[in-house]
């Protein structure tokens, strides 16, 4: 029987990924857990397995494609052993019976166990709650019945079966958080199951008075190349559901909330009499999916989304704003909208901190690294914090608490050829700068290689970025939201002072501090920079400090 | 070789041409198939024409009964040239239906003219006096619309026994006219019939004009005046059969369990219209129709078959002619990938007699039914309105009503003067959610009929002040 590998759920909000390579061609034996693709996705590259085995029938997309979560991906032959074994707990791998959309056909099942997962429930939909099982163990369901009730952040939802069968076991509890690809329940003796049954499901309230007699040719027609039709609808529904006069909102508003995927009928008004505004909408849609669980999140925000028309005729090359780039450019957007930003800037003389690293050249080489300044500066960097503690804070705008960590975990800026990625040095203060020497160097070559793991990127205190490398002199640097501040340091260069009546050369390097107004004053952003610079110039005072 | 298209639309009404334009607009390939004419019976043979006529006759009325009181004389009878009034008319339409072709062509959207019928999901064969052409596509829009639903024993021939089609084109004024139906399409030809001077006999089965069409508030109004003018209206009385005689038609009509017979000259039968979901050959694409013969469309009006979308009277009351070419907008666009649904919150609906008759949103009834409770409801006669007696047109009144709670416009019912132009206010602020203060408070030009609108809010409020609204609210 074959089997659909479908690319699984890759991290938080990462919905889609660019197919790098594949792994695996047509005809290879894979095993269970090997990696047939590598996909890139906007925070790393990930190696994606196989949760079954069997024979490699066919590839479904190029490398270059972009892949959404939930796609099949290769077909596998004789791979059905292993799909009802796979333990719910992995929700990371959906297989073969996952009714998402594109599923072709779901399995049809001769008395065979079938594992019934949690479809697609929208646009964004990654999980919802379970709030009234409609089954229970041992009845008989039909192809299409509705099995459960789930809540999503958007709406109720009933989850039908795509198939029938006896439920033999559900696998979850009222009131428990079930993501999407998820088993919810095992089917037994599926004999019934309709092969021509649409595997995709309305949500629920949108139209569906399509006669049975009618899904054969949905079936057909869908399964042909509709150019246009699947951004808005999948195969039966219409999502958002249509509003039907629940809410107050001007046309335009509810056209808005169509085109950003957001159910109206789920947002509560702040206008007059309960309209729901544009800005309601908007902030729906800027703030929901993340408000869960990331403290970083920022209720209410709103991003703008101008159109920009070039003059007619000129030549122009439009691509798609996705991967790396539009990650950045969220984040970007993100971080200038919520923080107001400022930028002290100053000058360190280096000359003891060069002759440092100079004299330290050797050991380093000996120890089969080298070291660069970065790591001097962080521990500088760190050694600052200490005094001045709000550096190595966030702003949890949700619960309106400022968060001080006792931890140090230090950002920096990689300059890769997919644009800018920030590693993160966990616990630096914990590591020697030889170590972080060697921390950087392999952080950065699998940066530049795109083979970061999400992981890697996540939950930086501070960020240093060095730009100074490739030239400038000061820079105003955009904080890594939910840090409160980023420091900027520049290349070393020589400059004339008149010391004891003399012309001397000596070594210079400019640091910039761009801090988050909300919390640092510039006065205490000066007096930091200060402090920090104190430390640069003189390395021996680093040296009294360490812990 | 079969033309190939990315879009074609069955039927060039104003749901298919709209459709159509909307399409080219985004860049598909279009064609658009007409058997008849260009626009559809809009254009050609419903709204167009028979407001010609309204025009023409509410002019001639104001000439024979305002005029005099006005200080305007007029030496001698005014006559009704009909042949005149009749080529007039036509030329109203041939204007209109010029201007789609020209559209259609400016555009770049093909005109074939022909009969359609699906062969399968992807392909349609086109019968026209040329032959019979295979044509493919992508996606089609079925906006086949509507025709004039006929009654036993009432053969229509479009001379003696006829539709609106007929009706429109008698180039002589009849004596006697028997209009069964008492639905809007009869009374709009009633008045202008009446005020040529044709003796009007409207046969109801209803015990009401307009029953169920319109607020019973307005349709009184209009029954008032229909009856004022000389139009002789039969309730609960049911047509059972026709024959010839010597000096026209006798009508046999059962009332009460009795027969009674009208007599006449022509017939017309206004009993409704009926979806053209049995034409086209729909099956054959496997496309699903209802048992009343409307073809089943979800919220972006597409059918059951993917690549199918049905627009206009075919797909779904109300059968008229805004909402056909709302719908044909939002199918194009849907094509195209955009994420619309038909969502509007109300589809106003006109009627042309005289006074007219407009409404937007719920009635009294709907508005209860849909669970709110406690309304606001202010009513306001055009006698209070400036501009109504000036033009000596003071029948009618605008009628809203909102929620106690929230004071949100819920519904607007209008009889009188310009109604159908008056209503489309109402549709914005329904549209835009507005509270009966947002009217009220917007300044309405003076001396209008909109003041009305602003006044009537007013009135809803407790504080309308061109009529004596007792006692004040606290």
């Amino acid at each position: 029987m074959a089997t659909e590998v479908k690319l699984p759920e890759l991290g938080e909000g990462v919905t889609e990924g660019e197919l790098v390579k594949w792994l695996v061609k047509p005809g290879d034996s894979v095993k269970a857990d090997q990696p047939i693709a590598e996909v890139l996705t906007d925070k790393a590259t990930v190696e994606v397995p196989s949760p079954v085995a069997g024979t490699v029938k066919d590839l479904k997309f190029k490398a270059g494609d972009v892949v959404k979560v939930g796609s099949t991906m290769i077909t596998l032959e004789g791979g059905a052993s292993a799909a009802a074994s796979a333990p719910a707990s992995k929700p990371a791998a959906p297989t073969a019976s996952a009714p998402a959309p594109q599923a072709a056909k779901p399995a049809a099942g001769g008395g065979k166990v079938q594992d019934i997962k949690l479809p697609e429930l929208g646009e964004g939909v990654t999980e919802g709650e379970l709030v009234k099982w409609l089954v229970k163990p041992g009845d008989s369901v039909k192809a299409d019945q509705a099995i459960a009730e789930v809540l999503t952040d958007k709406a109720t939802v009933e989850v039908p079966t795509p198939v029938a069968g006896v439920v033999k076991d559900l696998k979850f509890k009222t009131g428990e958080v079930v993501k999407v690809g998820s088993t919810m329940i095992t089917l037994e003796g599926g004999a019934g199951a309709a092969p021509s049954a649409p595997a995709a499901q309305p949500p629920a309230g949108a139209q569906r008075e399509v006669p049975a007699s009618a899904h054969a040719n949905f079936a057909a027609a869908h399964s042909a190349p509709a150019q246009a039709s699947s951004a808005a609808t999948t195969a039966t529904g219409i999502f958002p559901p249509v509003a039907d006069s629940k809410v107050l909102a001007t046309p335009a508003t509810r056209r808005l909330a169509r085109e950003m995927g957001v159910d109206i009928n789920s947002l509560g008004g702040t206008g007059l009499a309960g309209r729901v505004t544009r800005e309601d909408v908007l902030s729906a849609k800027g703030g929901a999916p993340a408000a869960a669980k990331a403290p970083a999140s920022v209720p209410g925000m709103s991003i703008p989304k101008p159109a920009y028309q070039g003059p007619a005729g000129a030549a122009e090359e439009r691509v798609p704003l996705i991967g790396i780039r539009k990650k950045i450019a969220e984040n970007m957007q993100r971080s200038k909208h919520v923080i107001p930003h400022f930028t002290i800037m100053d000058e360190a003389k280096v000359d003891a901190m060069v002759a440092m690293r100079e004299s330290l050249k050797e050991h380093a080489e000996k120890h089969g690294t080298k070291i660069t300044y970065l790591p001097i500066v962080m521990k500088a960097l760190i050694a600052t914090i200490r005094e001045f503690p709000m550096f190595n804070a966030s702003i949890d705008d949700a619960a309106g608490e400022i968060v001080y960590k006792k931890y140090f975990n230090l950002g920096f800026a990689a300059d890769t050829p997919n644009g800018l990625v920030v590693p993160v040095i966990k616990n630096a203060d914990q590591k020697t700068i030889l170590e972080i020497s060697k921390e950087i160097l392999d952080l950065s070559k699998r940066a530049r290689d795109g083979k970061l793991k999400p992981d890697e990127m996540k939950g930086a205190t501070i960020t240093v970025t060095n730009i100074g490398s490739i030239g400038g002199t000061y820079a105003t640097p955009v904080i890594n939201h939910p840090e409160v501040a980023i420091l900027g340091m520049y290349k070393i260069d020589e400059k004339p002072v008149i010391k004891d009546g003399q012309l001397k050369a000596i070594k210079v390097m400019n640091y910039t501090m761009t801090a988050d107004h909300r919390l640092i004053d510039g006065a205490v952003a000066a007096r930091f920079l200060a402090a920090f610079i104190a430390r640069i110039e003189n390395p021996g005072k680093l040296l009294v400090e360490l812990v | 070789m079969a033309q190939t298209f990315d879009v074609v639309v069955i039927g060039a009404g104003p749901g298919g041409y709209v459709a159509a334009i909307r399409a080219a607009q985004l860049g598909f390939k279009t064609a658009v198939i007409e058997r008849e004419f260009l626009g559809g019976v809009c254009l050609n043979v419903g709204c167009i024409p028979s407001k010609a006529m309204i025009t023409a006759t509410h002019l001639l009325h104001k000439a024979q009964h305002n005029f005099k009181d006005m200080g305007l004389m007029i030496k001698g009878d005014i006559t009704v040239d009909m042949k005149q009034l009749v080529t007039w008319k036509q030329s109203v339409c041939d204007k209109m239906s010029g201007g789609v072709k020209q559209l259609l062509k400016g555009y770049g959207v093909t005109h074939i003219p022909g009969e359609a019928n699906f062969k399968n999901s992807k392909e349609i064969t086109v019968k026209s006096s040329a032959g019979e052409d295979t044509i493919q596509a992508k996606y089609f829009i079925v906006a086949t619309g509507s025709r004039p639903i006929e009654i036993p024993g009432f053969k229509f021939d479009e001379k003696d026994i006829c539709s609106s089609t007929g009706a429109l084109a008698f180039d002589t004024i009849p004596k006697r006219v028997a209009v069964i139906g008492g639905g809007y399409i009869g009374l709009e030809i009633s008045s202008y019939l009446r005020k040529l001077g044709t003796e009007v006999t409207v046969i109801e089965a209803q015990s009401a004009l307009l029953a169920g069409v319109v607020d019973p508030d307005c349709a009184q109004v209009v029954e008032r005046k229909l009856k004022k003018a000389g139009v002789n209206v039969m309730y609960g009385a049911k047509a059972k059969g026709q024959k010839k005689v010597k000096d026209g038609y006798e009508v046999t009509v059962e009332i009460n369990g009795k027969e009674e017979v009208v007599k006449c000259d022509k017939i017309l039968v206004t009993v409704g219209r009926r979806p053209n979901g049995d034409q086209a050959n729909l099956k054959a694409a496997g496309i699903a129709v209802d048992e009343r013969g409307f073809i089943k469309v979800d919220a972006q009006r597409r059918t059951n078959v993917q690549n199918i979308f049905a627009i206009g009277d075919v797909a779904g009351q109300p059968m008229l002619a805004h909402k056909a070419s709302h719908e044909g907008v939002l199918v194009a666009e849907v094509i195209s990938g955009q994420n619309r649904v038909y969502d509007a919150k109300t589809v106003p609906a006109v009627v042309f007699t005289d006074p007219e008759i407009a409404s937007a949103g719920m009635t009294e009834a709907e508005a209860k039914a849909k669970g709110f409770t406690d309304l606001l409801i202010g009513k306001v006669p055009f006698g209070a309105n400036g501009r109504a007696v000036s033009m000596m047109e003071t029948d009618g009144f605008v009628k809203m009503i909102a929620d106690k709670k929230t004071h949100v416009l819920l519904g607007v019912h209008i009889v009188g003067p310009e109604a159908s132009n008056l209503i489309s206010e109402a549709v914005l602020a329904i549209e835009m959610g507005a509270r009966m203060e947002d009217i009220a408070l917007s300044i309405h030009p003076h001396p209008t009929l909109g003041e009305a609108m602003m006044e009537t809010a007013e009135a809803t409020l407790g504080h309308a002040i061109h009529i004596i609204q007792k006692p004040l609210p606290k």
